[in-house]
């Protein structure tokens, strides 16, 4: 592990050199992300100026949902984003070959060989938002609560990372598991929605089965409603550990069964 | 263009529904995908219904809005265009060179393939999944107002959306020549493209002044129109006009992707031996 962590730096280093031979595209990317962010904030303003609210949420409040949405989601996207290309070509041409005849974990070495820089702009995106509205939404600010969101965010990274790992290492035993990910990974994106008034049948997926509601929505609701938000953090910790226990599981059946693809 | 010159493009569509059927598996299951997020996004409007005082938003009732978003669903994954994906493929892997020697246009060649990727995607999945939400929409939530000749109408209207998305598509596809970064273009791209056609909401819902100046544009044709026709809240004068400024619009596009890709093609660099 220590090994794994003293070489981190050399790999980010690397990973910003050749990205940097490439500066244009990387901006490129970046302006791509932030659009995307924008239409998104576009849509949600659009949906709910058709009604006053629905329920408790406003678009102030709604918008500060959709930025904190964007920290985790950003911040793993950064660190992981390798993965993607697990689920869709790396098993099926044969490119762990290299990563386990070398004496490091296969699964670190595949996804520290990318550091995508142009997630930060997504994650400045997500903390302008919270910035700009998080005084409009109607929240009672505390110390205790800055720190449990906080908190929520980093736990939200693991349980992007276990939710990925989780849907690509399927790619072991179907080859191409890009559709699997990318639909289970939209999904995502209807946790910046009031989850709870979508349905009892929709609520209880998004909190048990996929949990994005449970925290990405959750930790906002809490705050919104004026709940304790500690039990945001206590359930996004057992989703955490339970999605990335499941997800290491999974990978390592997985690349037990990994065989090359051939010359 | 001569009768011969079109038979021998019309090998690249039978090439491109050949291709489809080949990975028909896979896209039955993007079709999946795409109804999973139609009935996510319907879940949304349900909530949104139920907050409103007045039973229409945007001009839609509830079981409209539901076949509106079934249907944008659907038609985006049938009108879906591969240019871009192919440009970026023959750049990556050096076959541009090969391609833009043969005595054969490449930019039909790209249109063409694409015509059988679509014939395939209406006939295989776009049909039995539309007709599945049309259903449920009339039976399941009392939707009126259907009829058969704007359902057929439909047929020649996502035609020509998937002629334009095409354009659209090799006018932004011709930056793979440029730069590397075409995930980041292509998700641009279908970002815009998604939000100014109506794809991710219903233009209806924009303010008016949006509204206005999105009908000058390409986009709503690309899908907001053929959906609007589909549910039947066209008059026959706006289906007679939106026709006529849709072939417009394709023909616009298509000479303005050509203008730009004379001087594009100047930039190739063929990588490979």
């Amino acid at each position: 592990m220590l090994k794994e962590l003293k070489l981190y730096p050399k790999y980010v280093s690397m990973s910003l050199r050749s990205g940097l031979s490439y500066k244009a595209d990387s901006i490129i990317m970046m302006i791509s992300f932030a659009i995307t962010e924008v239409v998104s904030l576009a849509t949600i303003y659009l949906i709910v100026g058709t009604v006053p609210a629905i329920g408790i949420w406003t678009f102030p409040t709604l918008a500060f949902l959709f930025g904190f949405t964007l920290v985790p989601k950003a911040i793993d996207h950064i660190f992981t984003d390798e993965l993607w290309l697990l689920a869709y070509w790396a098993i099926r041409h044969g490119e762990l070959d290299i990563f386990m005849t070398r004496p490091l974990n296969p699964l670190y070495q595949f996804v520290a060989q990318t550091f995508k820089w142009d997630g930060i702009g997504e994650l400045v995106v997500g903390v302008v938002i919270m910035c700009i509205f998080g005084p409009q939404a109607g929240i009672a600010w505390t110390a205790g609560g800055v720190i449990a969101l906080i908190l929520c965010a980093v736990l939200g990274i693991f349980c992007f990372t276990g939710i990925k790992l989780l849907f690509a290492s399927i790619a072991f035993w179907v080859k191409y598991a890009g559709i699997f990910l990318n639909t289970v990974y939209d999904i995502s994106n209807y946790a910046k929605y009031p989850v709870r008034y979508m349905g009892k049948a929709f609520a209880s997926i998004m909190f048990f089965v996929i949990p994005f509601g449970l925290f990405l929505y959750y930790p906002v609701e809490c705050l919104v409603t004026g709940a304790n938000i500690w039990w945001a953090v206590l359930w996004s910790a057992v989703a955490a550990v339970v999605l990335m226990t499941l997800a290491l599981t999974v990978w390592r059946l997985g690349i037990r069964r990994y065989e090359s693809a051939g010359n | 263009m001569r009768r011969g010159a079109i038979k021998r493009y019309l090998i690249f569509t039978k090439a491109g529904f050949q291709t489809l059927m080949a990975y028909r598996g896979r896209i039955f299951l993007w079709f999946v995908g795409a109804l999973i997020s139609a009935v996510l996004m319907s879940l949304l409007w349900r909530a949104i219904y139920s907050f409103s005082d007045e039973p229409t938003i945007g001009g839609y009732t509830y079981s409209q809005m539901l076949l509106y978003v079934i249907v944008s669903a659907v038609m985006f994954e049938v009108t879906v265009s591969d240019t871009m994906g192919a440009i970026v493929d023959d750049v990556r892997y050096g076959q541009i060179g090969m391609r833009l020697m043969k005595p054969i246009s490449y930019r039909l060649q790209l249109c063409f393939t694409n015509i059988g990727n679509y014939l395939g995607r209406l006939l295989i999945f776009g049909v039995p999944f539309m007709t599945a939400g049309t259903l449920i929409a009339v039976y399941g939530f009392g939707l009126t107002g259907l009829t058969w000749y704007n359902i057929l109408l439909f047929i020649p209207a996502s035609f020509i959306a998937m002629m334009i998305n095409e354009a659209y598509d090799f006018l932004f596809g011709q930056l793979a020549f440029r730069t590397h970064a075409m995930f980041g273009v292509n998700s641009m791209s279908m970002t815009i493209s998604g939000f100014l056609s109506g794809r991710m909401i219903p233009l209806s819902v924009f303010p008016v002044w949006a509204q206005k100046v999105l009908n000058c544009t390409p986009f709503p044709f690309m899908m907001s129109m053929p959906v609007r026709l589909y549910l039947g809240v066209m008059s026959t004068n706006d289906v007679l006009i939106s026709f006529a400024v849709a072939i417009a619009w394709l023909i616009a596009i298509n000479i303005i992707g050509q203008l730009c890709y004379k001087t594009s093609v100047r930039k190739v660099v063929v990588f490979g031996g």
